[in-house]
């Protein structure tokens, strides 16, 4: 047992202490368990350890391989700076789901068969849903659900692909598909990950559910779900032309909405999607080079934006929005988060000296000289928005642009400037001692970050994208607008949806309601008792709780209907395992 | 919470001006610099004209500005409420 202890158990442990031991104990627990879970990945040895017996199945969770291995490394780091950064919350409950949210991720880095990947795929989703319900405001209420809600589109894609492959080649084992003899499960298992990896049009989520989740959830949630689906993809799809296409979509995509958007954590929340797609791309290119370059620029990612996060989450604690168009001037009152946010801004902008710099040049020099010309060029295309939007526009007018507002400040707690502190200077320590980070990659690495062409190309790009800033920057004044994207299309849905099931269920209510009313005997009274549980618990529910909440006739419901979304996503669990138990037991 | 405006252009300081100059004049010495050092392996032709790489962002800058903020003045820029109305209210 020593050369393999798995990480998820010490959250999932944590969690359970978090729970129930009482008062403000339980916060201190959290950095414990991430600290051990550092420990236990640096003492791993490669294999496949803990195999478990499970309905006649056998369960990996335990696959210790350098691909495995890269991932494992970073999530443990950011979970401990992630918990760090938490350590003032005094809601339990956000301490227990971000604990099960990471035992997830751990869990699926380490799965080797399906079945235990869809498992803790699943948690991660329930987990990560609660840490967007536990902001406990009504935006993100509904936000939660959407964002549900497609997860478990998501999840059925996966768990439909993996069945039908059983079906076909009897086995779970979670290994590399073929691109040549691409199936119609493996397609239906890749769109699973490309929901969760937020490959466009998949991504309305993403930008949807970030920016209303909890200030330190975000942070966690910026970590964890994309670059699951990012090793995922790696694991199973490398070298699918789709996802180099789709990828390079995708840093283009992010950026054009990164440019337009006002809310701090909505912009960043676009460069998710841009910057998982230099990932997507490099799985898909294929290469060693690509396959190094989308590792390392996961590392990479993971630590500078959540260290973003971190920036954008400290100006929401205290100043009560992340509006741009509401903010301003804060240079002077918020000088250290300035500071923090600006290594992790030209981080992502890849400059030299920063961790950005020595992985994003990795993918689209791999993709160029694997003569992917157009996507290398694209995504240089997305370097120069993702330093225009996240390196100057949103610092400009979020830290200078225009005088102070004068709102009163809320004092930042310093634990988190501390997290932002550990994240920043690993950013720059990656930036300058690159082999750190090369030396985890699962190939060996033939690429010299540092030769002067490369330092000369990026400084002539980012410094004539400042030159574009500068001539343009009255056009680029953010405004307090919303901008569609694609959850148009699903919302409209549900509206259709509700407004068909609303007059039914309605029919069916009053009915109901009738019935017993004139049927007000004594003797059926009692029998009436248990139907009128069901019309309180059920009939109203879904009145109540989905048709008027979502229509958000009255913000008052919001409490008790985070109650009843509670009892659906519980209902939703069970159900999901019954089907996969029925299929089991039948096929 | 109000949207605070955009002040009016401030006339610029005489530090400021000098600044700004001193940028000027870094990007400058960026171009000259690419007049000597190119890439070893260009990966296409274009690559190997000076000030390419300058010439890139900042077209992609002013194209993704313009581009992007036309978008939203247009088609994807709503009101801000837009998804809070329900289709009959």
């Amino acid at each position: 047992m020593t050369e393999f202890l798995h990480p998820s158990l010490f959250f999932v442990a944590c969690a359970a202490a978090v729970w129930l031991l009482p008062g403000r104990l339980g916060r201190w627990l959290p950095p414990v368990a991430a600290a051990l879970a550092i420990a236990s990945v640096l003492a791993m040895q490669p294999g496949s350890h803990t195999r478990i017996s499970y309905l006649g199945l056998t369960l990996g969770l335990g696959r210790v391989d350098s691909l495995s291995m890269v991932f494992a490394h970073v999530f443990a780091i950011q979970a401990l700076i992630g918990f760090i950064f938490a350590l003032h919350v005094e809601d339990r409950w956000q301490h227990v789901a971000a604990c099960m949210y990471i035992a997830g991720a751990f869990g699926c880095t380490f799965a080797e068969d399906y079945v235990t990947l869809f498992i803790f795929w699943e948690l991660m989703s329930v987990a990560s849903t609660f840490l967007v319900w536990l902001r406990r405001v009504p935006a993100s209420t509904r936000a939660g659900i959407r964002y549900f809600l497609f997860h478990i589109l998501g999840g059925l894609l996966l768990l439909a692909g993996l069945l039908l492959r059983h079906q076909a080649t009897g086995t779970f084992a979670f290994e590399a598909a073929d691109p040549a003899a691409a199936r119609f499960y493996d397609t239906l298992i890749m769109l699973g990950f490309c929901v969760n990896a937020a490959v466009i049009p998949l991504h309305a989520w993403l930008p949807d559910a970030y920016p209303e989740a909890t200030v330190t959830g975000a942070v966690f949630m910026s970590a964890f779900t994309t670059k699951t689906a990012v090793y995922v993809l790696l694991r199973a799809f490398t070298g699918f032309e789709i996802l180099g296409i789709m990828g390079t979509l995708m840093t283009i995509y992010g950026v054009v909405y990164a440019t337009i958007e006002n809310n701090a954590r909505r912009i960043l929340a676009y460069h998710i999607v841009s910057q998982v797609g230099y990932m997507v791309a490099g799985v898909g290119v294929g290469t060693a080079m690509t396959v190094n370059g989308a590792c390392a620029h996961a590392y990479a990612h993971i630590l500078y934006k959540g260290l973003l996060f971190m920036g954008a989450g400290t100006l929401l604690y205290a100043a009560g929005t992340a509006k741009l168009s509401e903010l301003g001037g804060l240079f002077r009152r918020l000088p250290w988060a300035f500071l923090w946010y600006m290594v992790a801004a030209v981080s992502i902008s890849g400059f030299p000296l920063f961790s950005g710099f020595v992985s994003k040049t990795m993918t689209i020099t791999g993709a160029a000289e694997a003569h992917h010309t157009w996507l290398a060029l694209g995504m240089e295309f997305a370097a120069v928005g993702t330093f225009l939007s996240v390196g100057i526009k949103l610092p400009y007018f979020a830290w200078f642009g225009r005088p102070d507002p004068g709102i009163a400040l809320k004092p930042v707690p310093r634990n988190m400037y501390a997290a932002m502190a550990i994240a920043g200077l690993l950013c720059f320590y990656i930036g300058v001692q690159p082999g750190f980070l090369y030396r985890l990659l699962p190939h060996p690495v033939d690429y010299a970050p540092y030769t002067p062409w490369h330092v000369l190309q990026t400084l002539l790009l980012l410094g004539f994208t400042g030159l574009g800033f500068y001539l343009l920057r009255r056009k680029l004044v953010p405004e307090a607008k919303l901008n569609l994207d694609v959850d148009y299309f699903y919302r409209l849905i549900g509206r259709w949806v509700l407004a068909l099931a609303r007059r039914p269920v309605e029919l069916i209510d009053n009915w109901w309601t009738e019935f017993y009313n004139r049927a007000g005997l004594r003797g059926l009274m009692n029998v009436a008792g248990g139907s009128v549980w069901f019309d309180k618990r059920v009939i109203d529910g879904v009145v109540d709780g989905t048709a008027v909440g979502v229509r958000r006739v009255g913000h008052t419901a919001t409490g008790v209907q985070t109650g009843r979304l509670q009892d659906y996503l519980a209902i939703a669990v069970v159900l999901g395992l019954a089907v996969f138990a029925a299929v089991w037991y039948a096929g | 919470m109000a949207e605070h405006p955009m002040p009016p252009p401030a006339p610029m300081s005489a530090s400021t001006q000098r600044l700004r100059n001193l940028l000027f004049a870094a990007l400058g010495l960026l171009v000259l610099l690419n007049v000597f050092i190119h890439p070893h392996h260009p990966h296409f032709g274009l690559e190997t004209i000076p000030g390419f790489w300058a010439l890139f962002g900042l077209a992609g800058a002013v194209i993704l500005a313009r581009g992007a903020k036309g978008l939203a003045h247009t088609v994807l820029g709503k009101d801000e409420n837009f998804y809070e109305r329900g289709p009959e209210d």
